[in-house]
């Protein structure tokens, strides 16, 4: 279901049909919200990208350097061919006082906060790269654009803009009952994300028990 | 009118303001003017917490006031005045709007916010920190105009004046505190890396449908 098909179901829900009450913006203001609401709190949208080192360099910035970065899952050294361990800042100053400076292959990631994440060691010259694994935030939806959220769980964006037009009408009971309705799919949603590997996994870790 | 455009401004403002105090997720790092002789310098405001102060790279130690009277003896004279490389810091006055280096410091470094992510660090005296939002540092896209716009229409319908709408105040206030909790969530969630790392199980390869991994020969590891 594409944005503007999404949009014209809400239409219908609010008796719009037709009616220029609600201008095209307010529906695609209202969906974007919704879109990065279920996106970013449900981290359903996951990707890669290989960025290269740069020299001299201790935090970085990757909501300037990845596509619609929101945390680091993992991150792949390409030049040690190994993985960084996620750390903490205690962590980083008992491995050494002095841990901003020290200079080398980068071992291990400080994840701080939306934005930054630290190396440790640093390297000193701009050689190789590296391949960050990411929880992504939500693009900008166009009218013919599919929203990447997973198709039992899209009605999150029906029931939030409805429910966001109907607080512009001030009509509140209404407005509560489309948005409760979201939030039970949004729950949804993050469960979905939560276990879609499962199966896979308890497959696994049967296996594993047979051979014990 | 009772919503004029600059109490609407001023509203998102203070709705930027409040998130960012009561969930901290802005990281800011910043370089102090440092003269030689003087040990109390001035932090800007906003500041939440701070997370490290570094000395061209080497750590400066937080000291509280209570650590300083009971280890009197040790530290007596470092307050008369020596001056040094500084090894602790303390905070004064209210918050965070004063720090004090201990020893003095004995040489002057000049503050440039250039590159002290990176290559300056080892030539300036630099605060990490938490602090609250402003122009430069903003909440994050992705839950921003949600978490303002509820709080602004909170503030508003509680304005006293024609317009006034308690009932109004009360909805959208309960959906300022589910956009704000799910926020929280998702800040928490930014070092869940870190915890499935202390909590994971070590995958013993050859009893799994993994893939093998290669070995190398022997001459080639660490015995």
């Amino acid at each position: 279901m594409t944005r503007d098909q999404i949009i014209e179901v809400v239409r219908t829900n609010l008796s719009q049909d037709g009616l220029d009450f609600f201008t095209s913006l307010d529906f695609t203001d209202s969906i974007q919200d919704g879109y990065n609401l279920a996106v970013g709190y449900s981290e359903c949208i996951e990707g890669y990208e290989t960025i290269n080192f740069v020299s001299e360099l201790t935090y970085y910035d990757f909501s300037t350097l990845l596509t619609n970065y929101l945390r680091p899952l993992a991150i792949f050294n390409n030049n040690t061919n190994r993985w960084l361990e996620a750390t903490s800042l205690k962590e980083l100053q008992k491995i050494d006082y002095k841990w901003e400076t020290v200079h080398g292959e980068p071992t291990m990631f400080w994840p701080i906060n939306f934005k930054y994440v630290a190396l440790f060691p640093r390297p000193s010259t701009a050689t190789g790269n590296m391949t960050i694994f990411y929880k992504k935030v939500a693009d900008t939806l166009t009218g013919g654009t599919t929203p990447e959220i997973p198709d039992e769980c899209v009605d999150v964006l029906e029931q939030y803009v409805t429910s966001d037009m109907l607080d512009q009408l001030e009509e509140y009971n209404k407005s509560t009952r489309y948005f409760k309705e979201m939030q039970e799919t949004l729950e949804g949603l993050k469960k979905l994300v939560n276990k879609r590997l499962l199966p896979d996994i308890i497959l696994r870790l049967r296996d594993q028990n047979d051979l014990d | 009118m009772i919503w004029t455009d600059s109490y609407l401004d001023s509203q998102f403002t203070a709705a930027e303001q409040s998130v960012s105090t009561d969930i901290t997720c802005i990281f800011n790092r910043f370089s102090l003017d440092i003269i030689l002789g003087t040990s109390v310098y001035t932090l800007p405001s906003g500041i939440l917490g701070i997370l490290a102060v570094s000395w061209k790279g080497e750590p400066i130690y937080p000291l509280e006031h209570t650590t300083l009277r009971d280890s009197a003896p040790y530290y007596l004279p470092l307050n008369a005045g020596s001056q040094s490389k500084p090894y602790h810091y303390l905070r004064v006055g209210y918050g965070y709007s004063k720090i004090e280096f201990r020893p003095v410091p004995s040489e002057s470094i000049a503050a440039d916010d250039t590159n002290i992510y990176g290559s300056d660090i080892a030539n300036r005296v630099i605060i990490s920190c938490w602090k609250v939002a402003d122009s430069s540092n903003q909440l994050p896209e992705f839950a921003r105009r949600r978490l303002l716009k509820y709080y602004v229409l909170w503030k508003a319908f509680a304005k006293e004046g024609k317009g006034q709408n308690l009932k109004a105040s009360d909805y959208f206030k309960l959906k300022f505190d589910y956009e704000k909790a799910m926020f929280k969530m998702a800040v928490d969630n930014v070092s869940k890396c870190i915890v499935r790392k202390l909590s994971s199980i070590p995958i013993d390869r050859s009893r799994t449908n993994f893939p093998p991994s290669p070995v190398l020969p022997a001459r080639y590891r660490n015995t």
